[in-house]
């Protein structure tokens, strides 16, 4: 009772509000550069003074101090490497309980050169590492080439053995144990040698994985047909691939206090907005969680509003729809694990654009987008215009309609509300139980089941065949969408227009579109209002979001997102175009 | 958070022609056709010319103090005194205003389309649009004004220029109507219709200059003036003059004659979305600024916690009057005749104080 | 566990909560009425019932045998379609008395048509008018009807053979003024403000049962050809219920009701409604026959468009007005039965300027009737009248209803023919007299 005594304070009497800062509003670049100088001078709470450190690229470490290690009766928590080579063994080995744990393997061997030996040991683990690296590359050398080297008693080991034995690719040393241990978990073969006070870590990366494959979700008939995949240096390959431009920076980071995932932030440095970089950043880097697995969790931990039906970020699985993204200024987050990436800032528009859109002609474009606002309009609001319409305002249908619908109403028992709550949830079961169906039998069972039960629903008069039809349309327009997440959200509005419109009519309907166009208004992505570049009206609406106007005219990256060089192309970016030199000359 | 809001130029011109032209759907059509007869729409053009020139003085009072609106004028002419004087005018006139056009508003869809529900079940639904809106705040309502009132506008023309074919060109004549003196004399009281150019007053922090605030106006008075015009234009076409005194809601009426073949007949019932997205328009923007300008009068930071009680107070003077005579006699006898009074005459007076005791820091002309 | 039960109670209010919100719209909420719970009203008829009464009948569809049977018809018809009659002060009132005994509630948004009868609207039409125009139920593309029998013995004799529903019967019916021109097609819109209105009078579709049951009954009595000093009946100089014909449709619409205010005060017969149709530009295109001029026994059958809105103008001499009205018409040869050829420049004159003759000449006709005997300006020559006058007053001080009684009447019509069809020259047959004569 006091629980629900507390919610109804909450939402019906006025709190005053907390030291809660603005919202962020993304700005253009240079009054931020004042307003950072401004915040520099003052003194700032120790939070903020954090955030600012977390900018320089050792992150990992303070990931790994924010970690809560569990009470482990253990003995020294060891932080650096020791200089015996047993207590680093016995450290290893309690941490990784390597009685248990039998994927975690330690190698002894004896490096000998010319006139001294060391004890060293390796420690890896099976399965995320490359056996051939580590064979040839690392054990092959200091076990059998150490006698074709000089040096005696080198002074520093570990660097003789790093310039001079080892040849691997890429290694670097460290001091700290949290470090390696991290880099243990990714896959990488430790080393340590006696009597030195630092290990080198080998990158042997060699994780299984799906190979790069078609896409699944995001299906289109002209452009690249590759999709990413599970691991992130793979997915950051395939838009370097993209986009050769040394201005990509790929930031890296961990998320997630016991599964450490990785995860990388990929902008253009001399396009995106510095504020919008930090912002992502702040984000992400303020997350305390437990387990991040998925670019969905993290999603909904970044976004704005989490009570809102409609996505505030775009999550796509295609490279080349990111790469276009990035170079228009936006920031991508990449996790490992996931082969859906995020993409910041969006707007209300671009969730209706489906890849393909840049690689097609004009005329056919914008057409096809007006569909898709057909789509939207029929899908969201059909059901509930008819129960409106048929219930309150019947003199809006034609007379003929009129007296057939009426006449096949007939024999039916339920209210046409209720005939449409039925349908909607009936299609609402199949289309979940299709999910879940294996493979081919899937979707083709949805579709028949759904006719089959249409059919026999009317045949037994507990539904009118009018309704099958709307229900239909409705269905098919909500998949004629691009984007999944908002054909999610529009299977929920849908339902509340359909109460609205059985309780007061177009009335209700309206309202209901009211309430719904303001909550859009108010809502931002990363800053930008989410109805950008309507409202609040920015410059060049014609040229990518209901219509698409053809590439040569788009001269400028969309402006709510404050890229730091707005202009894309110039006037006349088809140089052959009414040119008066007809000859091309070789380069 | 107020003075990080900026509103374009765009955006605040729509939302002063939704809130001028909102009337149109209810009897403002009515109210000009009584007053020339025949001759509406020479009186509307009239009524545009005589809102333009009581604009153009009060962008003198405006331009001595940029950048401020009519509260602040109040302050800096008069200190607390005058703060306060502005800002109880500025919110009994519009709570005046609002109340009858709530009224008005439930009583057109209660005749037309929703007949046996009781008012205060339709009333709910609107205050519960209202109290949403206000809570998202100012810079929602104005940006959700662009995107929808182009749209509802375009269709009500649509509507007109579709009854076309059945317009009679001779129903507007004899020319002048009742008279040249009903039209002229008794006409420039019905400067009424644009008394709502006293929300432009209070945007002036929001907009980014002087500049801006002029175009803004001008604007949105022309093309208000376009839509009264047409409206009445084309109803007088299609309705002979004594029986168009009839009709209550003209342009229902004039969506009710639309039928383009067997199939398109019966749609205004269709059409009353556009004009209920009008009237929540107006009304939570209107309920919005009478909340803004009493914190501003009174110095209050907060506003939400004051959307509650404002909107239970609008809903109970709502239903005051016991039957649509006596709200529309209010309409006719008070609205139209005094309500110019707080937009037009009230900054004059201003100006005339001003130039008289030289206040104000910019050169007054 | 106290926390847990806590937890559970708050949520148990939520859900309660939920579901009562749930449940309203389920049941809808004032206003909500299905589309199978309204019974829908085609057609409404007014008839004289004893003093202070009135007959209404009104013909519901049967919405289940529309849609459901569509090769159910049978001979009467009356499958889809449900007529019931009360007798009653008001039209409200009846309508509250015929949901008693029907079992839906009644809709009139789908009404196609009114009708009055004769002996109703001689009396006045008026206290039922405004009760139409206050209704929102009452849409003004009604059609108004005067029906010469009365109303509920012509609203249950329509039994549409070529229609499923009776609707579709009326608007298609009553729309037939566009390609034949003997019907005005007044809607409540027109009529009602026509009533009401200084500058013109209001003009009603006349309607009735045709009164030859069977072939051997037809004659040619009741036309209105003898009145015109004609030598024979056209095809327009009759009115509704005379027709010569004999078909299973027992109704027609033929000819108008002139009213003057809101009584009726004669009738126009079909040509005479034509012209009324041309003098106000509403005029489509119909088939007309004239008199071949060199062959008085044989005819020649135009068909006549109007090209362009009639030409009026309006002047004031003495108080009296002078009408100068000039109907301009195009049309095409659609039969010559005397075989002459006329098709040639040098010879089209002739039937041109008969053809036009004739028209005027009876436009001419009508024209007087309806000034000196009506006294009615159904023409809206009133609406011309103003461009006379500056101010409201002054209109209202000319009187027109009063002065056009004394108008006079200067017509001119233009016909000019444009195609001949598919013939370019009549041939005439062997038999033909043409054919004796040569070939000139």
């Amino acid at each position: 009772m006091n629980k629900f005594l507390q919610v109804l304070n909450k939402m019906f009497l006025f709190q005053e509000p907390t030291n809660k800062d603005e919202q962020f509003i993304l700005k253009e670049y240079e009054e931020k550069k004042e307003e950072a100088k401004v915040k520099a001078d003052q003194p700032q709470p120790p939070s903020e003074e954090k955030k600012k450190q977390m900018k320089k690229p050792i992150k990992i470490e303070e990931a790994n101090k924010n970690n809560n290690q569990p009470d482990k009766k253990d003995k020294k928590e060891l932080e650096k490497v020791s200089q015996t080579l047993e207590d680093n063994l016995n450290y290893l080995k309690n941490k990784y309980s390597v009685d248990i744990n039998t994927d975690v393997k330690t190698r002894n061997f004896d490096i000998v050169l010319k006139d001294s030996a060391y004890k060293a040991f390796i420690i890896y683990i099976d399965g995320i590492t490359d056996k051939t690296q580590i064979n040839n590359n690392i054990l092959q050398p200091l076990m059998i080439f150490t006698s074709f080297g000089e040096a005696s008693k080198p002074e520093n080991i570990i660097e003789y053995i790093e310039r001079k034995l080892i040849t691997q690719y890429q290694l670097h040393k460290s001091v700290d144990y949290p470090e390696i241990l991290f880099n243990i978990n990714l896959g990488s073969c430790i080393l340590f040698v006696e009597g030195a006070n630092e290990a080198i870590i080998f990158d042997v990366k060699s994780w299984e994985h799906r190979t790069v494959n078609r896409p699944n979700t995001e299906i289109t008939i002209r452009g690249p047909q590759e999709s990413f995949t599970e691991v992130l240096r793979v997915n950051t390959a395939l838009i370097r691939k993209i986009l050769r431009n040394e201005n990509l920076v790929v930031e890296s980071m961990v998320i997630g206090e016991r599964s450490k995932t990785p995860c990388s932030v990929i902008y253009l440095k001399d396009l995106a907005n510095p504020n919008l970089i930090n912002e992502v950043n702040r984000r992400l880097t303020s997350l305390k969680i437990d387990y991040a697995g998925d670019s969905g969790i993290i999603e909904q931990l970044i976004e704005e509003n989490t009570f809102v039906p409609n996505p505030q970020v775009i999550n796509t699985e295609r490279p080349d729809r990111v790469a276009s993204y990035l170079s228009e200024g936006r920031v991508a987050i990449l996790v490992d694990g996931n082969p859906f990436a995020l993409v910041v800032p969006i707007t209300f528009f671009n969730l209706f654009h489906s890849p393909e859109d840049t690689y097609m002609r004009f005329p056919f474009v914008t057409l096809i987008r007006f569909i898709r606002v057909i789509a939207l309009t029929a899908s969201l609001l059909l059901p509930g215009l008819y129960v409106a319409i048929t219930n309150f305002h019947q003199e809006m249908i034609p007379t003929d309609l009129l007296l057939s619908i009426a006449g096949a109403r007939e024999k039916v028992p339920f209210p046409s509300v209720v005939e449409i709550i039925i349908m909607e949830l009936s299609f609402e079961l199949i289309r979940e139980a299709g999910i879940r169906m294996p493979g081919t039998i899937g979707p083709t069972l949805g579709i028949i089941g759904a006719l089959i039960l249409g059919q026999a629903a009317v045949a037994a008069t507990i539904v009118s065949p009018i309704l099958i039809i709307i229900v239909a349309v409705t269905g098919i327009g909500s998949l004629a969408i691009p984007s999944y997440s908002v054909s999610l959200a529009l299977r929920i509005e849908r339902f509340a227009y359909i109460l609205l419109g059985a309780v007061a009519g177009l009335l209700g309907i309206t309202l209901g579109l009211f309430i719904h166009g303001i909550t859009l208004a108010s809502l931002k992505s990363f800053g930008v209002p989410f109805l950008a570049p309507f409202s609040p009206r920015t410059s060049n609406v014609l040229d990518d979001t209901i219509t698409r106007m053809p590439i040569w005219m788009q001269e400028e990256r969309p402006d709510y997102i404050n890229p730091l060089d707005i202009a894309k192309q110039p006037k006349i970016s088809r140089g052959w175009f009414n040119s008066k030199n007809k000859e091309h000359k070789k380069q | 958070m107020k003075n990080t809001i900026v509103i374009g130029e765009k955006e605040a011109t729509w939302f002063i022609i939704n809130m001028i032209c909102a009337k149109i759907v209810l009897n403002a059509i009515h109210i000009l056709e009584d007053s020339a007869g025949s001759a509406g729409w020479i009186l509307s053009i009239y009524l545009v010319i005589l809102a333009v020139i009581g604009f153009y003085i009060v962008l003198k009072l405006f331009k001595i103090f940029p950048g401020k609106d009519i509260i602040d004028i109040g302050t800096e002419i008069g200190n607390s005194f005058g703060r306060i004087v502005m800002g109880l005018i500025f919110i009994l006139s519009q709570l005046f205003v609002i109340v009858l056009y709530f009224r008005g508003f439930l009583e057109h869809s209660k005749i037309v389309s929703l007949n046996v529900s009781p008012i205060s079940f339709i009333a709910t639904f609107f205050i519960l649009c209202m109290i949403t809106a206000c809570f998202f705040g100012l810079e929602s309502i104005v940006r959700l004004h662009y995107l929808w009132i182009p749209i509802i506008f375009t269709i009500l023309i649509v509507i007109l220029l579709l009854t076309l074919p059945q317009c009679q060109f001779l129903s507007l004549f004899p020319l002048f109507g009742l008279g040249t003196d009903k039209i002229f004399i008794n006409g420039a009281l019905k400067l009424s219709i644009y008394q709502e150019v006293i929300f432009l007053f209070l945007l002036p922090p929001f907009l980014v200059s002087f500049d801006k605030f002029k175009s803004v106006g001008y604007k949105a008075i022309a093309f208000s003036g376009f839509l009264y015009t047409i409206s009445v234009l084309f109803f007088g076409l299609l309705f002979p003059y004594p029986s168009a005194t009839e009709a209550m809601f003209p342009i229902f009426d004039t969506a009710r004659i639309l039928s383009l073949g067997r199939l398109f007949q019966r749609l205004e019932s269709f059409f009353s979305i556009i004009w209920i997205m009008t009237a929540i328009f107006f009304l939570s923007s209107s309920m919005y600024f009478i909340i803004y300008a009493f914190t501003k009068t009174f110095k209050l930071p907060y506003i939400k916690p004051l959307i509650i009680p404002t909107a239970i107070l609008i809903l109970n003077l709502t239903l005051l009057p016991s039957s649509v005579f006596i709200s529309a006699k209010i309409v006719t006898d008070y609205y139209y005749s005094y309500s110019w009074i707080p937009t037009f005459a009230l900054p004059f007076i201003l100006l005339t104080i001003c130039i008289i005791f030289r206040k104000g820091g910019k050169q007054n002309a | 566990m106290r926390k847990i039960l806590l937890k559970v109670h708050s949520l148990w209010f939520v859900v309660l909560g939920i579901i009562v919100c749930l449940c309203i719209p389920l049941t809808g909420c004032y206003d909500a009425r299905e589309v199978d719970e309204l019974g829908y009203v085609m057609a409404i008829g007014l008839d004289k019932g004893e003093p202070g009464y009135v007959k209404m009948t009104l013909q519901l569809a049967i919405p289940k045998n529309i849609a459901g049977g569509g090769g159910e018809k049978s001979s009467g018809g009356n499958d889809t379609s449900l007529t019931a009659t009360v007798e009653t002060h008001s039209i409200p009132v009846g309508l509250n008395v015929i949901n008693t005994f029907l079992s839906r509630q009644l809709s009139l948004s789908d009404a196609k048509v009114i009708v009055f009868s004769e002996e109703l609207a001689k009396k006045s039409l008026e206290p039922y008018l405004h009760s139409i125009a206050r209704n929102k139920d009452f849409r003004p593309n009604m059609y108004v009807v005067v029906s010469r029998t009365s109303a509920e013995e012509y609203i249950k004799s329509v039994a549409p053979k070529l229609e499923t529903n009776p609707s579709k019967y009326y608007e298609l019916n009553f729309n037939s003024f566009k390609y034949n021109g003997f019907t005005p097609g007044t809607t409540t819109h027109d009529f009602y403000f026509d009533i009401e209105s200084l500058d013109k009078q209001a003009i009603a579709i006349l309607a009735s049962i045709n009164k030859f049951s069977s072939d051997k009954e037809i004659n040619l009595e009741a036309s209105t050809y003898k009145e015109k000093n004609k030598p024979y009946p056209f095809m327009g100089d009759f009115k509704a219920g005379d027709l010569p014909r004999d078909s299973d449709a027992k109704t027609e619409i033929m000819g108008s009701a002139v009213f003057y205010g809101a009584k009726m005060v004669g009738e126009l017969d079909g040509a005479q409604t034509a012209y009324y149709l041309m003098t106000t530009g509403k005029y489509n295109y119909a088939n007309w026959s004239f008199t071949d001029p060199k062959h008085p026994d044989m005819f020649f059958s135009l068909n006549i468009k109007q090209s362009r809105k009639p030409e009026i103008q309006v002047e004031l001499v003495d108080g009296k007005p002078i009408i100068n009205l000039k109907i301009n018409l195009e049309a095409d040869i659609l039969s010559i039965q005397s075989g002459e050829n006329y098709e040639i420049p040098e010879r089209i004159g002739e039937i041109e300027s008969c053809a036009a003759g004739a028209l005027n000449k009876e436009l001419m006709l009508t024209l007087d009737k309806c000034a000196k005997q009506f006294h009615s300006d159904i023409f809206g020559f009133g609406k011309k009248a103003k461009y006379l006058v500056w101010t409201w007053d002054q209109w209202e001080k000319m009187n027109w209803q009063y002065i056009f009684r004394y108008s006079q009447f200067n017509t001119e019509v233009s016909l000019k023919i444009r195609r001949p069809g598919l013939i370019i020259r009549t041939v005439p047959s062997s038999s033909s007299d043409q054919s004796k004569k040569g070939s000139q």
